[in-house]
Order: C-alpha cells, then sequence, then structure tokens
C-alpha cells in the first residue's frame, strides 16, 4: 500500500475563545478593525470644549442621522455634561444623557466587537476601561411584499423579508399571545447570523424545543449564508432527497404552523421561515386551503395527490406499457402510438429520458434567466424545440405528452422541494420499468414506501399521518380538509401538550 | 467502514453487471418489445381445415389513411399452433392480445367451439371480453374478402356500434358463451354471412349452440323473437294495421321479459315469458283516437307474442336450453329451484306467453 492510500488526517479547527484578546481600548479596536474601509471613528469634545470622546462605528451598517441628532449632538452641546468630573459623565451618559433607547456599558472586548458589527456604535472614554454601546443599526432593509413563490388569492399579503427583526415583529403581529416565546442563537463563526427559534409555550412539544436547539446550538459552520447551510443540520437525515422541513414566505402560514404545535425557525438574512417537524402530508398542503371553502379544499387536495402519483408515475407507466404490457392500453391508444412512433429511431425509454433531462434542463434555464428571458426561454424551449423534435421524429408525440403532462403536475405541489425529490424518483422509476415493466415499477414504488417509512422528522414519522399507527379516520383527514369547526384537536402525531384548539 | 466497502462493491458489481454481455444474466426480467414493430391482429378467424385448424389473422386498418389490413394465414394442428407460425410470416411481432373479434367457421362450430374457448382461455394474450361470431361458411375466405373492401375489423366494429339499431343482433363475448357453457352446454352466437357484392360482412341471426356445438340457427322473426328474449331491443319498426285498414308504425324502443316457472302442487308444469313492450307511434297519419292506441298497441303484442313463441319453440324443437330459460326462471322463483332442477324438461313444459306492450308517445300534440 503506498502513501497515497492513507488517508490525509483532517486538520483541527479549534474555537479560539475569546476571539480577540487584550482590553478594550480605542486602540486595540482600530487595531482589529486594520484595512477595514467602513471602520470609523469620530472625536468630540464634550460640551465643544472639554473632555474628547471618540465614538467608533462602521458606516453603512449604522444610521448616521440617529447617530448625529441622539448622540454627537448631545456630547457637543449639553451644557449638563460639562462637569469637571469624568466619571460622573461617563455615568450620565450611560444612564440616559443620551437618547438612545438601548445604551450598554461594555467591558468585554468581544462583546464591543459584536456589538459593532451589528450596527451599534461604542463611545470610548479617556481612561475609563471599557466604552459605552448604544443600538444605532440601520433599518434600510426590502420593504414587506408579497411572498413571491407563494402567492395567494385571500389570505394576509406580507410576507418575510431579509430582516430577522422585522420577520419576528411579523410573527408578533400575527400571534399576540404572550406565550410565544423567541429564543435567539448566533450561528456561523464569520457570518455570527442570528437564528430565532420560536415556538408557543404550552403548545409546541418541549421535547421537539429542546432538540431544535440543541441542533442550533452543535452548528460549527463558518457562515450560515445559504438556507441550505441551516437545512442540512436541524434534519435528522442527509441522504434523501425529500424535503424533512417544511419552509414558507408566508407569516401567516408559518403562524399557522406554530399554533398547530410546530416550532419554528427564523434566520437573519433569509426571507423565509422553518417549521418543524416535516411530514409528507404539510408538504401537499398549500397555505391557501384553510382559506378555501372545505368541499373545494378537499377537491384540490385530492387533485394535489393524484398528480403526485402522475408526476410520478406517468413516463414510467409509458415506458411499462408501450415496451412490456401492450395488451393495457386500449386498441386505439395502441394504435395511435404506433402511428406516432413510425420512423422514430428511439427506442421508448431513450426517448422518455431525452424529454425528462430536457425539461430539466429547460427548467433551470428558466429559473437562472431573468423573469422575462425565463419565460421566452420556455416557450422556445417547450414548444418550439419540442415541436420541431416531433417533426423530425426524433421523439413522438406520445412520449412528449406523456413527459410534459407529468411534469406540469408536478407544478402542483405546494412544496417545490417535495417536487423536485418526486422528479429525480421519477427518473429512477423510468429506469426501472425499462428494465422490468410494471415490476420494475411496482419494486419502484416498494423502495420508495420502505425509504420514507424509514425516515423520522424530529421523532415524528415522515409519512404521518399515513403511518405510525394514526388510523385510517386521521390519514383520511389529511387528504379531506373537513370543516375546520369540527376539528377539535391538534395532531396527535405532533404531541403537543394541549391537543385541544376549540370549544 | 469495511462493511460499507463491501456494500459499495456489490453495488458496483450489480451496476456493471450488464456491461458483462451475458444475456442469460438477466433472463429473469420481462422481454421487451417495442410496440412500433408489432402488427395488432384484431379479428381471428379459425376453420376446420384438412389436417387440422386453419387460423386467419387480420390486423385490420392501422392508421387512418393507410394501406389495407395485413391478413395472415396460416394452417397447424391447434390454433396456439398455425399462431406460432405466423410470427415467421413477417419481421414484426404478431400480438394477439387486442383481439376483439374471434369469428368460427361453420365447421368449426359444428363439431364445437370448446378447444377454441380453452385456447383464449388459456393464452396470456387473448382476452375473455373477445366478440365471438358463428360465419354460415368458412370464415378465413370471408376475411380474406373483407379486407378488399375495408377489413373484418371495421366492418364488425360498425356492426357492434350499430346493434341497437338491429333487432335481430347482438354481440356476445367469449366470457359470456362460456359462462352459458358453464351453466348447462348450451348457448347462442351472433352469426355472419357475407355480401359476395359489397364484401361485407353482415349480420345473420344466431347460431344456437347445444353441448358446446353448432346445433342449429335463428334467423329472421326468430331472431327477434331472441332479441326479445334476452331484453335486447332498442330500435325495431313494426307495422300496425287498425281496424279500417290504415297503416301504422310502431317503433319498438324497449322489452323485458321475465321468465317465470309454473307450478301444479310441486310439479313444474310450465313456463310463463312474461314480456313488457314499449313502443313509440311513429308514423301514422289518422290514428289520433284511444280506440287507434289500443288497436295498435293490440297489433304490437300480437306481433311479439309470434315473435317470442318462435325463439321458445326452436329450443324445444333442438333441445337446448339456449337462452339459459332453467337458469332464468329459477333466479324469479329461488324458492323452487331444488325443484326446477330436478324435473326441468324443455320439450314437455308447456310454454305461454304474455306480452304487455305500451305505446308511450302518439305523437298528437293535441291531447298533451
Amino acid at each position: 500500500m503506498g502513501k497515497s492510500s492513507q488517508k490525509e488526517p483532517v486538520p483541527p479547527h479549534p474555537r479560539r475563545e475569546p476571539r480577540f484578546s487584550g482590553a478594550l481600548t480605542l486602540g486595540r479596536m482600530e487595531e482589529i478593525f486594520r484595512d477595514c474601509a467602513d471602520f470609523a471613528t469620530r472625536t468630540v469634545e464634550i460640551g465643544g470644549q472639554g473632555t474628547p470622546v471618540t465614538l467608533c462605528f462602521l458606516t453603512g451598517m449604522v444610521k448616521i442621522e440617529r447617530v448625529s441628532e441622539y448622540l454627537l449632538r448631545p456630547i457637543a452641546q449639553d451644557e449638563a455634561l460639562e462637569e469637571p468630573d469624568r466619571r460622573a459623565v461617563y455615568r450620565r451618559m450611560a444612564e440616559g444623557a443620551l437618547y438612545n433607547l438601548i445604551a450598554e456599558e461594555r467591558t468585554n472586548l468581544d462583546t464591543a466587537v459584536n456589538d459593532l458589527v451589528a450596527g451599534w456604535c461604542l463611545l470610548f472614554f479617556p481612561g475609563e476601561p471599557g466604552c459605552l454601546s448604544f443600538f444605532a443599526a440601520t433599518e434600510d432593509k426590502r420593504s414587506i411584499g408579497p411572498p413571491e413563490s407563494e402567492t395567494v388569492l385571500k389570505g394576509a399579503r406580507d410576507g418575510f423579508v431579509e430582516s430577522l427583526r422585522t420577520n419576528t415583529s411579523l410573527v408578533r403581529r400575527h400571534l399576540k399571545a404572550p406565550e410565544l416565546k423567541i429564543k435567539e442563537q448566533i450561528v456561523g463563526r464569520q457570518s455570527l447570523t442570528m437564528v430565532d427559534v420560536l415556538y408557543l409555550d404550552g403548545i409546541a412539544n418541549p421535547d421537539t424545543v429542546r432538540e431544535v436547539e440543541e441542533r442550533l446550538a452543535s452548528i460549527d459552520i463558518d457562515a450560515a449564508l445559504a438556507s441550505g447551510n441551516l437545512e442540512e443540520y436541524l434534519v435528522d437525515r442527509t441522504l434523501t432527497p425529500f424535503p424533512l422541513v417544511l419552509y414558507t414566505e408566508r407569516p401567516d402560514r408559518f403562524c399557522g404552523g406554530l399554533a398547530e404545535g410546530r416550532v419554528g425557525l427564523l434566520a437573519d438574512g433569509l426571507p423565509l421561515g422553518y417549521l418543524m417537524p416535516g411530514t409528507v402530508g404539510s408538504f401537499l398542503r398549500a397555505g391557501q386551503d384553510k382559506s378555501n371553502n372545505w368541499v373545494l379544499a378537499t377537491m384540490l387536495t385530492f387533485l394535489r395527490f393524484l398528480c403526485v402519483m402522475g408526476s410520478l408515475l406517468l413516463p414510467a407507466l409509458y415506458i411499462a406499457m408501450v415496451t412490456f404490457h401492450q395488451e393495457m392500453l386500449p386498441t386505439r391508444l395502441a394504435l395511435s402510438i404506433i402511428a406516432a412512433k413510425r420512423d422514430v429511431p428511439f427506442q421508448t425509454v431513450i426517448e422518455v429520458l431525452i424529454l425528462l433531462v430536457a425539461f430539466e434542463i429547460l427548467q433551470e434555464a428558466g429559473l437562472r434567466l431573468p423573469q422575462s428571458i425565463g419565460q421566452t426561454v420556455s416557450i422556445i424551449g417547450g414548444l418550439v424545440v419540442g415541436q420541431a423534435a416531433v417533426e423530425a421524429k426524433i421523439v413522438s408525440p406520445a412520449v412528449l405528452i406523456a413527459v410534459a403532462v407529468a411534469g406540469i403536475a408536478g407544478y402542483t405541489m405546494p412544496s417545490q422541494e417535495m417536487a423536485a425529490a418526486l422528479r429525480l424518483w421519477r427518473f429512477l422509476l423510468a429506469l426501472l420499468a425499462s428494465a422490468a415493466g410494471l415490476f420494475g415499477v411496482a419494486g419502484g414504488l416498494a423502495a420508495l414506501v420502505y425509504h420514507l417509512a424509514g425516515i423520522e422528522s424530529y421523532g415524528v414519522p415522515y409519512l404521518a399521518p399515513f403511518a405510525g399507527g394514526l388510523g385510517l379516520a386521521r390519514a383520511g383527514r389529511a387528504v379531506v380538509r373537513l370543516p375546520l369547526s369540527w376539528v377539535k384537536l391538534r395532531d396527535r402525531f405532533l404531541k403537543t401538550p394541549n391537543r385541544r384548539k376549540q370549544r | 467502514m469495511k462493511s460499507r466497502k463491501i456494500r459499495i462493491s456489490v453495488l458496483l458489481a450489480v451496476l456493471f453487471l450488464p456491461l458483462s454481455g451475458c444475456k442469460e444474466t438477466f433472463d429473469f426480467l420481462p422481454y421487451a418489445r417495442e410496440i412500433e414493430d408489432m402488427a395488432l391482429v384484431r379479428t381471428l378467424g379459425v376453420d376446420m381445415a384438412e389436417e387440422g385448424i386453419r387460423v386467419t389473422a387480420s390486423t385490420g386498418v392501422q392508421d387512418q389513411g393507410a394501406k389495407a389490413p395485413t391478413v395472415l394465414e396460416q394452417k397447424g394442428e391447434a390454433i396456439s399452433a398455425a399462431c406460432l407460425t405466423m410470427q415467421a410470416q413477417g419481421a414484426a411481432y404478431v400480438f394477439y392480445g387486442h383481439v376483439g373479434q374471434l369469428i368460427l367457421g361453420e365447421d368449426l362450430a359444428g363439431q364445437g367451439i370448446q378447444s377454441v374457448l380453452d385456447y383464449v382461455l388459456c393464452d396470456i394474450e387473448m382476452r375473455l371480453e373477445t366478440n365471438l361470431y358463428v360465419f354460415q361458411g368458412q370464415a378465413g375466405p370471408a376475411i380474406w374478402a373483407a379486407a378488399e373492401q375495408s377489413s373484418a375489423t371495421e366492418q364488425l366494429e360498425a356492426l357492434e356500434a350499430d346493434e341497437g339499431l338491429l333487432s335481430d343482433f347482438t354481440h356476445r363475448t367469449v366470457e359470456d358463451v362460456m359462462e352459458d357453457l358453464e351453466e348447462n352446454g348450451d348457448s347462442f352466437v351472433p352469426a355472419l354471412t357475407l355480401n359476395e357484392e359489397q364484401k361485407r360482412l353482415e349480420p345473420a341471426g344466431y347460431a344456437l349452440l347445444k353441448e358446446g356445438a353448432l346445433a342449429g340457427w335463428a334467423q329472421g322473426e326468430d331472431a327477434k323473437g331472441v332479441n326479445l328474449l334476452i331484453g335486447r331491443v332498442e330500435a325495431d319498426v313494426l307495422e300496425a294495421i287498425f281496424p279500417d285498414g290504415s297503416r301504422a308504425a310502431l317503433r319498438i324502443v324497449d322489452a323485458e321479459t321475465q321468465v317465470k316457472p309454473v307450478f301444479q302442487g310441486n310439479m313444474l308444469i310450465g313456463l310463463t315469458l312474461r314480456c313488457q313492450v314499449d313502443a313509440n307511434l311513429a308514423e301514422s297519419a289518422n290514428a289520433t283516437g284511444s280506440a287507434d292506441l289500443y288497436a295498435a298497441e293490440q297489433a304490437l303484442e300480437e306481433a311479439c307474442q309470434a315473435r317470442l313463441e318462435r325463439a321458445a319453440d326452436l329450443c324445444r324443437e333442438l333441445g337446448g336450453d339456449f337462452f339459459q330459460l332453467k337458469a332464468r326462471a329459477g333466479r324469479n322463483a329461488p324458492w323452487y329451484w331444488r325443484a326446477i332442477q330436478d324435473q326441468w324438461s324443455l320439450k314437455d313444459l308447456e310454454v305461454d306467453v304474455e306480452v304487455e306492450a305500451h305505446i308511450q308517445r302518439s305523437y298528437n300534440m293535441r291531447d298533451t
């Protein structure tokens, strides 16, 4: 065995505590933020002629008007601060002489540095061992607008934005219960992302809350910038394409999940909220369902389940029936397919795979381009190339229809992550169908059920309420949306301490 | 770690197995055939040949505006042998999963159709829903002849689609006939003949099967009596003559016949065929009064009674219960089922036919 076969040792990844050593002084602060163009200081004499004090801040992170009006002006002009006793002036400033809502006294260098990057201003007094920290963060952010990926006809139009505090305020406005708890943790060594765990005390399962907090605390990564950075650390199992935590851009849906007994999670910089645990049934429920008439909502849910089956099975069934089980086709349909496939040089499975791959490419291209160009690509790809491929006898019209219907059926999923997972399995089932016809499809479906049955999300079976011994009635309610007044209890599988939700 | 390596190795071995070139490795998988490489047989004719069986297969017109149907013919000791030989006649795989019509020649039907039904039952491609016909003569030449015009498939499909307009013809599937034969050994099958001039297959009443073999034919008024007996009349025009000599056309739109056993004490002495017929007054210049309608109903009852009696007479003459009268009588009086089974002898039973006719619409706007 040579050296190359030996495993390269993983270098240590120690967390330095404290992050910055030394005393909390202006000089140390300037040293830490050396080569930082946005680091700024401003020295002002108290009362215009007294003791010089220095204000540090990061431009762009603070609201300049607030700093000027509520910090610099009083320091420069307030006669009450013109005292010879520096210590007394320091105390007066800390206790309200400066009109800032939040003022803290800092003696720890790490805390002060974190404050600075979070948009606070640090005021250094000559001779004082610490500094005063004032909250002056800018509130520049995207304004609250309707969520783009979860359109709503009847319901609230507000959507989460990238600011964590704005998002928590949106949740507070929907759920005014004092029992709404918001616990915060910092995730990411470099990003220092604020992540909040939200839940309704007395309704959410305390075990789930604790587990979410523990998993968050155990995350030791450089940066939590993308949604995947958090998701993959929050789920039990990563070797599955299926989503295990539900996400939504809509505060009303998020709050609905909290009221059901789920645990929510909001992260700074992400315009969406996560709900845990996630189960198959929850991914097939649209936020609109509770706003619709229950009969209509039931029909639409049933349609969605039908579309899941169609999206998953249609290409595979087409291959199986055209290649192995021709007797299953109605005679006239069989004759139409024969006529359509005449002169097409490829085997059925190759035709289907070509179109499935083309469908994925079109979708990816449409997503990466601006919306207007994306639509053009879709039209050119879907209609022009599709039509040309049929006329050139590269694929048959029947395959085009089967793959297109399967693709469109996939778009009915409220969760596009679930739709993407189904698309992966669609490929697998198509390959199995080409190998063994309906036997292959049945085997593939059995493998899918086996895979799903082995997944848990925070101790809840992923297939709940269809699995987990919840009974046929509860399983039926995943499809049938009963009138809301009939549903008195919260889902048992969420293990909520208080199951009753209405009189 | 070691078990993971083993698992990955096994997975790779399985994935690379197809590259070995050993086709036998995958013999357990079903065999794939592309549908465009198939000839879908839709009509099958079976005749007696000098030595064994002659099978004629027609694909029907496969495509709109396409060429004439493909017709194949082979002889063999059995149907399956002939069908297997047919595979060698062209590059395409001859597929029998879409056979919709099975036509038996008169000779073969005379010797018994059980072997043909067994073939349909046992063959993995054939369907029990296939329509069964008996041709008056040889089925094979008729299929060839029909192919000159359009195809036997299209002609028989047209017949099936329009059978509601025919009062002496209805389709029967292999499954229907097998059920009958299983019940009492007798059954009936629609009969076909060939219009030599137009090269068209045409209905010719019914072939009556006794003990699974052709025993006789029900044609013309007899066949119409069969349709009344089995309640398959959707459109039949009958002419009625009124007392004043005027004529009217009656259109029969529905008929339902009940078979009731007649007992004297515990002795089965007869059968009552009670038929209820609904008709419309289709054409009539003068029939406007209730007396005319009554006369029309009378005329209708007489005509239907005569037809039903002829159908019942056929059963007695040929000694077969072709229309399952025994089973129907039993279903009508299940508490007598044991006695009916023990005492059933159709030729000794007195058959009484009762017809009740209703003219549902007279088109007389003044009375409405």
